[in-house]
């Protein structure tokens, strides 16, 4: 692939406003350097769930709902390591501490039955979670990238992360906006940390009773049924930020 | 909430502490921190940028200068003109009177800096307020690539000058943003409808190079 190929990419990129279009690109123009799958992502850190940071989702649908709803992103080795660093990695240059459990060799055991067997990761600041990333997947067994390659991945990565983060802003202003009150935020923050409206409670010095009332007062406000709902909600509009 | 003073070297002389304390920061970022560069005798960073040509915008809280930015026209020797030039590789090093190198930019590291209504925010949405009173059409340059995402996030137009390299455990990539009305009422609503005073001492002095009026 020619650097002419990439910037006609991100010009493209920069057109289009459905991220569903600029994830179909961005599949496509991988697709050359040999990927077949991507996701777009803030790293979940400590209990966070991964879905209401998922920002654009090309992983096969099946594989994705096994590694979100077993939880594989606490122990899979790529995901732990993105959340450390800044610096690009392939799968295989995770380093052997987060990488070489037997919790990660499952995770990686799983993926490969779903024919995904390697990839290459371009991780990212972000003002919304604690770090995000882009992680590319190939069904080939090994990732192999010429300095070249890598730096069309990365180039790839960073601009469509920063369009996605645009369009995202764009669609919120043009949306009557929600905003939550400080204990709302909190507790809303706590609940993605994974606890309890007890916990919270306890965390923020207010009793149970009133955490829930903060938690149902979320809901009403994006109009939702569950709090994983108003949590997936206020990310996506960006409220959820530390 | 910043105060951010425009300093020129038209007005320098009303900033003197200040600006001694923006290169002791600098200092403290680029040298200690980062070792971007070795350290110098008396504690303060400067480079050989830091000529008459260069505008700062010195981000003020509670009488510190808790934040910094360095522009450059890219008609005049500048980072990636003199360092980078390699990362240009689209159309070359960009040389307009219209595009400003933007540079040196820390933070100061305490808690409540931080957030996507903090201190950096706060900066970036003085130093585009400054660049579309300047009429300027585009600021930017050397940036690490894993800080792009945070640009998008205000809003902003990227103009890719090349492809993304690794210099050790970095990654650079050359980037310009474009310069709008619309890009900054976008970091503007970001930062929820309350956004830095930008304040202007002394003798005015364009960015631009005067045009001379032909009678």
């Amino acid at each position: 692939m020619h650097a002419d190929d990439v910037f006609d990419f991100i010009e493209r990129c920069q057109q289009r406003t459905a991220p569903k279009a600029i994830l179909g690109d961005l599949l496509d123009t991988s697709a050359r350097l040999g990927f077949d799958h991507l996701l777009f992502s803030g790293v979940p850190v400590g209990q966070q769930d991964l879905a209401p940071l998922v920002e654009l989702n090309g992983w096969p649908v099946d594989w994705f709902e096994r590694y979100s709803s077993q939880a594989y992103f606490r122990v899979d080795g790529v995901c732990l390591h993105a959340a450390r660093t800044l610096r690009p990695f392939a799968w295989d240059e995770v380093p052997g501490d987060v990488g070489d459990t037997p919790a990660s060799r499952k995770v990686s055991g799983d993926a490969a039955d779903h024919r995904i067997r390697s990839g290459f990761v371009v991780p990212m600041l972000s003002l919304d979670h604690w770090q995000s990333a882009v992680s590319f997947a190939s069904s080939s067994r090994r990732t192999e990238l010429s300095p070249t390659e890598r730096a069309q991945l990365i180039t790839m990565a960073t601009f469509t992360g920063a369009h996605v983060q645009a369009i995202a802003l764009e669609t919120l202003v043009s949306e009557s906006p929600v905003t939550l009150t400080e204990r709302e935020r909190e507790v809303l923050l706590w609940y993605h940390a994974g606890k309890s409206a007890w916990e919270i409670g306890e965390i923020l010095r207010i009793s149970e009773r009133t955490a829930n009332k903060h938690l149902t007062a979320a809901r009403q406000k994006f109009k939702v049924a569950t709090t994983r709902q108003a949590v997936a909600e206020a990310a996506r509009r960006r409220l959820l930020h530390f | 909430m910043i105060t951010a003073h425009v300093v020129t070297s038209e007005n320098l002389h009303l900033y003197q502490s200040e600006f001694d304390e923006f290169l002791r920061r600098r200092h403290e970022a680029f040298v200690v921190r980062k070792r971007w560069r070795p350290p110098s005798d008396d504690g303060r960073e400067r480079d050989e940028f830091d000529t008459d040509k260069a505008t700062y915008i010195l981000g003020l809280e509670d009488g510190q200068v808790v934040t910094s930015a360095r522009l450059i026209p890219t008609t005049e020797p500048h980072l990636v003109s003199e360092v980078f030039p390699q990362l240009c590789e689209r159309n070359g090093v960009p040389r307009h009177p219209d595009w400003a190198e933007w540079t040196r930019t820390f933070v100061v590291q305490k808690e409540r800096h931080l957030g996507l209504k903090g201190t950096f925010t706060q900066l970036c949405a003085a130093v585009m307020q400054y660049a579309v009173e300047e009429g300027l059409s585009a600021v930017g340059g050397v940036q690490e690539a894993y800080a792009m995402p945070r640009l998008g996030r205000f809003g902003w137009k990227l103009l890719p000058q090349g492809l993304a390299r690794g210099f050790g455990d970095e990654t650079y990539i050359v980037t310009y943003i474009e310069v709008s009305e619309a890009a900054l009422a976008s970091i503007r609503t970001v930062l929820g409808g309350e956004w830095p005073a930008l304040v202007r001492r002394g003798r005015p002095q364009s960015f631009l190079p005067e045009r001379r009026v032909v009678s």
